[in-house]
């Protein structure tokens, strides 16, 4: 049998070489996890020992500067010299040996006061122990009289040891005090250098804070990871709360440090610390929250930054950091500190946006377009075919975007909209016939128009003249139609009847009435068709006829259905449809695969540029078999990207509520609900409001007076009743009537006025703005008497320029104020005083003069707070129904109403001659 | 303890492996140093590589998993993609629970079909070429293969992209698979089915008569009588349907054939 081979040469090879090599890669290798794990993915050590040295250097440099500034101190010199030779004094001849002496007396003294402590310490045991004895014998029946004989004889030794104990406290206390008068000169001195080096300890201070101590040795700071956790920050895909970590400040180490602007990033000051991080402490609120990227993440800046594949928000670069305001802060107009989103906001509300695309918390903003409804009876139809082709050759800053559509489609879809809208239109022309007396070429009728058109507060919403902007929206957009060739679009008729009552017309309207008379209508509606009545008539290729075919209304009905027409307009049989876009309550999470980008490999492939582009050119990502339908705004690229700081808000979900602003859910909603009505409704077309808006005002940049009042601070200012029952009918009370421009009537629903009454009080901050006032409860006679004095001629005179009642003043018609007769339903009471007593901290500019302080010392002893009190009080029982006796003297009731509400300024036109000088007059007004 | 070393002469080997259990102790070498410092070596060198693995490649995470917006593509873990690449040849039902259950049994069955007395203890392919080749080509070929398949070659809507295309979640594939009744002109559905029916048994069927033949020829009468019918019958059974995988891949590849059978309970 053969014996198997065996070669034992191979198994006596040495691997002697591979071991070696094998060893020296394993201890590179762990050199190489050292140096990974200690450096080379740790760079925010780096970072950190850098912030270090740089405040460890501009500490020690203070302290170089503040012991400079101690030494160049002749003051803090002296002290020191007087410091150096009292201890010399102090060290030596009499004085020295006194205290050496004194110093030996008090440790004898102290050693028997320690002795004598102790034997009151042990005596005190001892007759605890004696007490023990005593209750524990009357427990038992044992001995109890020796055991009584035993503690009261304790209780006396007691005494008499701390008897000694005292004997021997006061002799060190003697002995102390002969060494404090010795040494009073030194001591004395050296706390007055303590406060002279107050500063420099406490910079000394902040330097020892800098080192760390381990195990007794002192050494630099250790970096150590810095991290802020938020709990329960963030809910994950599962529905699980789960905390957000942020580690940001382990290399931004200075940021919420004041100091460091001037440093280089990673180490810089926030740049905006205040407010933002006083407003949101860091320890709060993290970094992430506003700024998104990688907050964990410590490996590298790209890592941290959250630029790197599949972390999903990587951080926020310029104005779209904006975008996450809106997640715990329900209203953005009124944080300062995001222009760009509010702006974004109001385009996407204003746009119409809503019309076709879902987003959560934007529904129910109501139609942006006008009611076609009854569109047949108000526009030519050759103009509509060639408005629906495209409205920017009519208007180049309409809000109705372009759908580039062919003339075929054009015209089917006007053809649907004017036989859909035939027989309402039919019906309203019939019940609104041609006035007649409407001259375009009637110059005196056209400049009376003109006239009523600048005065009565047409032009905050709409300009006349072409390239002229009443209220813009964006950059290149207007808030309502500019009219300058409007008779081409309409008849006479139609505007006639339109603006005397817009919503008799279309019930949804937000066209107010300005409660103008018949011939201040005709008059406006002929300066409106003088306007246009220089254009060449075009000449008429498309009748209504031609719109009338039925097929052509069916054709017209599918691009109507298409397009989505109905998502901005009320159209007849439409009004099943749903949004036909795309819901966007997620938008800025959509991920890159999800984003079509076309034929266009030029554009880069990230949201932003989508985004940006999809704005610009919304049917740009069409090809020639993936069709797009968004219509195009021509928005300027400011308001795309205004536009697109908006839409990187949506994510879909926001953090728990307790991270939201205060009030989220209860002042801030009623400010976002209110803000929504008051634009829509373009307040801020004539009144500023929260700083915002007042765009008429530039017509009176001559006679501010005659502008529309400001309502900053509304809602501290008006009582809620009273302000709701203004805003219902604004007519009821004519509280300016001098001025031209009148307060239009919306006819707004109840909830509507309910939502801006809300707004102001929300945005004054009110908590309880509603109150009950009567002036037997909240008065005295008396006071009212001292208020009704002070107000007369003899003191400051407030009837000169303010209406009492029917009582107009004696001054000039431009120096007159509001009525305040009208104050006790009107105004808050808390307001008034603050008015009174510092009208122009209330509203800079106001006419109403300021008398405090310095009021007159005669009255009320000369108590100013309690004179501004009892005019207050007299104002409020002006026209008060239950006002006292003096009141009730001194005016006419309220309800004896001195002018007709309808007409607003008969009593201006009986008693001032100068209309042309009466817009100089309420100055008051803007105050009152 | 012994290694196993190579014999030297093939010849011999069935009695090698007999006399191995009372051989002479000169064939033999100790466990230590002999192996141990290789298998030590070997450890050092594993560490060495996982070293420089884990400092170099960091774990490849991906966004949060989020039950509302799956991955695309979505994969089974590596050792299963096989299985989920089958699933764009078969009906899930077939390539799910059918074929697995095949190579499972089929693996189970080994021991009992394999009369083949050679190689026991040692490699050798001369004495179990057989063996080894079906082994390999169902292993090697089908079931490694069609993991790196779909580890590697299988992107967004498991198209289809070759290492160096990059993966476009767009990706529009025609979709132009037919069953193979269709082909044949046979557009009824019952008769389709009994059609593919037909078809999927008389494959089965000439598979293994072939077989058998195949056999015959090669190994003589006198193997088949010593392996056995039904020893052969369950053979032939799984390697017939082991070619089918193929053939259906085939199939589908040249010919868009989706389904050769399709009836309203399973498609072959």
């Amino acid at each position: 049998m053969a014996r198997r081979d065996l070669n034992l040469d191979d198994e006596k090879r040495s691997y002697a070489g591979l071991w070696l090599l094998g060893a020296t890669l394993l201890v590179l290798g762990a050199i190489w996890a050292i140096l990974d794990d200690s450096f080379l993915r740790r760079p925010w050590k780096q970072y950190q020992h850098g912030f270090y040295d740089i405040e460890h250097e501009r500490e020690h440099a203070k302290l170089e500067a503040e012991e400079k500034k101690l030494n160049d101190d002749p003051k803090y010199v002296e002290l020191r010299k007087q410091l150096d030779a009292a201890k010399e004094s102090q060290a030596s001849g009499e004085t020295a040996s006194k205290l050496a002496d004194a110093e030996k007396r008090i440790a004898v003294a102290k050693l028997d006061e320690g002795e004598a402590d102790l034997n009151v310490r042990f005596v005190k045991s001892e007759l605890e122990a004696a007490w023990y004895q005593y209750d524990h014998a009357l427990e038992t029946g044992g001995n109890v009289s020796a055991a009584q004989k035993q503690r009261d004889e304790l209780i006396a030794q007691k005494g008499e040891r701390e008897k000694e104990w005292q004997t021997t406290l006061d002799a060190v206390a003697r002995i102390q005090a002969e060494m404090d008068e010795l040494q009073a000169p030194v001591k004395t001195l050296e706390k007055q250098l303590e406060e002279h080096e107050a500063e420099r300890a406490l910079i000394q201070n902040r330097l020892d804070g800098m080192k760390s101590i381990v195990a007794n040795v002192e050494m630099d700071r250790i970096a150590t990871i810095q991290q802020i956790v938020l709990p329960d920050f963030d809910t994950n895909n599962f529905e699980q709360p789960v905390d957000r970590v942020d580690r940001c400040t382990s290399c931004h180490v200075g940021i919420d440090k004041s100091g460091f602007e001037d440093v280089a990033q990673p180490w810089t000051t926030h740049p905006k610390r205040d407010p933002l991080l006083t407003k949101h402490p860091p320890d709060q609120f993290g970094c992430t929250p506003c700024h998104d990227g990688q907050g964990v993440a410590l490996n590298s800046i790209k890592q941290a930054h959250g630029d790197v594949r599949f972390w999903l928000q990587p951080l926020l670069q310029g104005d779209q950091m904006q975008s996450r305001c809106l997640d715990c802060h329900r209203d953005v107009s009124t944080i300062g500190d995001a222009p760009s989103l509010a702006k974004g906001e109001y385009l996407f509300e204003q746009l119409g946006c809503h019309g076709c695309h879902l987003v959560s918390d934007y529904d129910g903003l109501g139609d942006v377009g006008p009611s076609l409804r009854r569109i047949s009876a108000k526009v030519d139809p050759q103009w509509m075919v060639g408005w629906i082709h495209d409205p920017y050759a009519f208007r180049p800053r309409t809000k109705m975007p372009n759908f580039e559509f062919s003339d075929a489609q054009a015209k089917a879809a006007a053809a649907y909209l004017w036989t859909s809208s035939k027989e309402d239109g039919a019906g309203w022309l019939a019940s609104h016939p041609d006035p007649g007396g409407i001259d375009p070429a009637d110059a005196a009728q056209v400049a009376k128009g003109k006239e009523l058109f600048d005065e009565v507060g047409c032009r905050a919403c709409h300009a006349a003249v072409e390239g002229e902007v009443a209220t813009p929206v964006g950059a290149n957009k207007d808030y309502a139609p500019n009219l300058a060739r409007i008779g081409e679009k309409t008849t006479g008729q139609f505007i006639y009847w339109w603006i005397k009552d817009p919503r008799g017309y279309n019930p949804e309207s937000r066209m107010p009435s300005l409660r103008l008379t018949d011939d201040e209508a005709r008059a406006i509606t002929a300066y409106l068709l003088s306007l246009s009545s220089a254009a060449p008539a075009a000449e008429q290729t498309i009748t209504s006829a031609d719109l009338e075919s039925p097929e052509l209304a069916k054709e017209g009905e599918a691009v109507v259905r298409k397009y989505g027409c109905y998502g901005c307009h009320s159209i007849n049989g439409m009004d099943a449809e749903s949004r036909i876009g795309v819901e966007l309550s997620s938008f800025a999470t959509k991920p890159l695969e999800e984003l079509y980008f076309g034929n266009h490999p030029e554009i880069p492939r990230n949201w932003n540029a989508w985004t940006f582009h999809k704005l610009q050119d919304p049917r740009i990502y069409a090809t020639e078999h993936v069709e797009q339908l968004m219509p195009n705004f021509h928005l300027a690229d400011e308001d795309i990207e205004n536009l697109r700081v908006w839409l990187q808000s949506r994510r879909g979900y926001q953090p728990p509520l307790r991270y939201r602003a205060d009030g989220y859910d209860g002042r801030q909603e009623r400010i976002q609900k209110g803000r929504r009505i008051v634009e829509r409704y373009n307040c801020m077309g004539c009144h500023q409001i929260d700083g915002r808006g007042g765009y008429i005002r530039t017509l009176y940049q001559d006679n501010p007076t005659s502008a529309p009042p400001i309502l900053n601070g509304e809602g501290a200012k008006v009582q809620p009743e009273w302000f709701f029952g203004f805003l219902q009918d604004p007519a009821r009370q004519p509280l300016r009537f001098w001025l031209d421009i009148r307060m239009p009537t919306f006819g707004l629903e109840d909830h509507e006025t309910t939502a801006i009454v809300d707004y102001f009080t929300a945005l004054a901050e009110l908590e309880d703005p509603y109150f009950y006032w009567d002036p037997k409860i909240d008065s005295n006679p008396e006071l009212l008497q001292v208020g009704e004095m002070l107000m007369s001629d003899d003191y400051f005179s407030c009837w000169s320029c303010h209406v009492r009642g029917n009582e107009t003043p004696g001054g000039p018609m431009e120096q007159w104020a509001p009525n305040l007769a009208y104050a006790h339903e009107r105004l808050n009471p808390v307001w008034i005083l603050s008015w009174i007593k510092d009208p122009q901290a209330m509203m800079p500019g106001t006419k109403m003069p300021a008398f405090y302080p310095g009021g007159p010392p005669d009255v009320l002893g000369g108590d100013e707070s309690k004179q501004i009190v009892a005019m207050r009080d007299y104002i409020m029982s002006l026209g008060n129904a239950a006002g006292v006796a003096v009141a009730a003297e001194a005016l006419a009731p309220a309800d004896a109403a001195p002018v007709d509400p309808n007409a607003p300024r008969p009593p201006a036109e009986a008693k001032a001659p100068g209309a042309d000088d009466r817009r100089a007059a309420a100055s008051g007004a803007a105050g009152s | 303890m012994a290694t196993a070393v190579k014999p030297a002469e093939t010849g011999k080997r069935v009695e090698v492996s007999i006399k191995k259990a009372i051989g002479p102790g000169d064939d033999k070498v100790h466990t230590w140093p002999h192996l141990v410092r290789a298998e030590f070596l070997c450890c050092v060198i594993i560490m060495i590589l996982m070293i420089v693995w884990s400092l170099g490649v960091d774990a490849p995470l991906e966004e949060p998993a989020n039950p509302a917006r799956t991955p695309n593509p979505s994969k089974a873990p590596w050792y299963f993609l096989g299985l989920q690449e089958m699933l764009v040849f078969f009906d899930p039902w077939h390539a799910g629970v059918v074929l697995p259950s095949f190579i499972i049994v089929g693996l189970m069955v080994i021991p009992y079909i394999d009369i083949n007395p050679k190689g026991n203890g040692y490699y050798c392919f001369e004495d179990r070429k057989w063996e080894i080749l079906t082994f390999y080509f169902g292993f090697h070929i089908l079931w490694v293969s069609l993991i790196v398949i779909g580890t590697l070659l299988r992107g967004p809507g498991w198209n289809w992209f070759w290492p160096w295309e990059k993966w476009d979640p767009h990706l529009v594939e025609a979709l132009t698979n037919i069953n193979l009744p269709y082909l044949f002109g046979i557009r009824d559905y019952f008769w389709s089915a009994i059609f593919g029916l037909v078809v999927s048994v008389l494959f089965v069927v000439v598979g293994m008569v072939g077989m058998y033949a195949w056999v015959v020829w090669l190994k003589g009468k006198e193997f088949m009588e010593r392996w056995g019918m039904t020893r052969f019958l369950i053979t032939s059974f799984l390697f017939v349907n082991m070619m089918a995988v193929l053939v259906k891949m085939l199939l589908r590849h040249l010919l868009n054939i989706k389904y050769v059978m399709e009836t309203p309970w399973i498609n072959i």
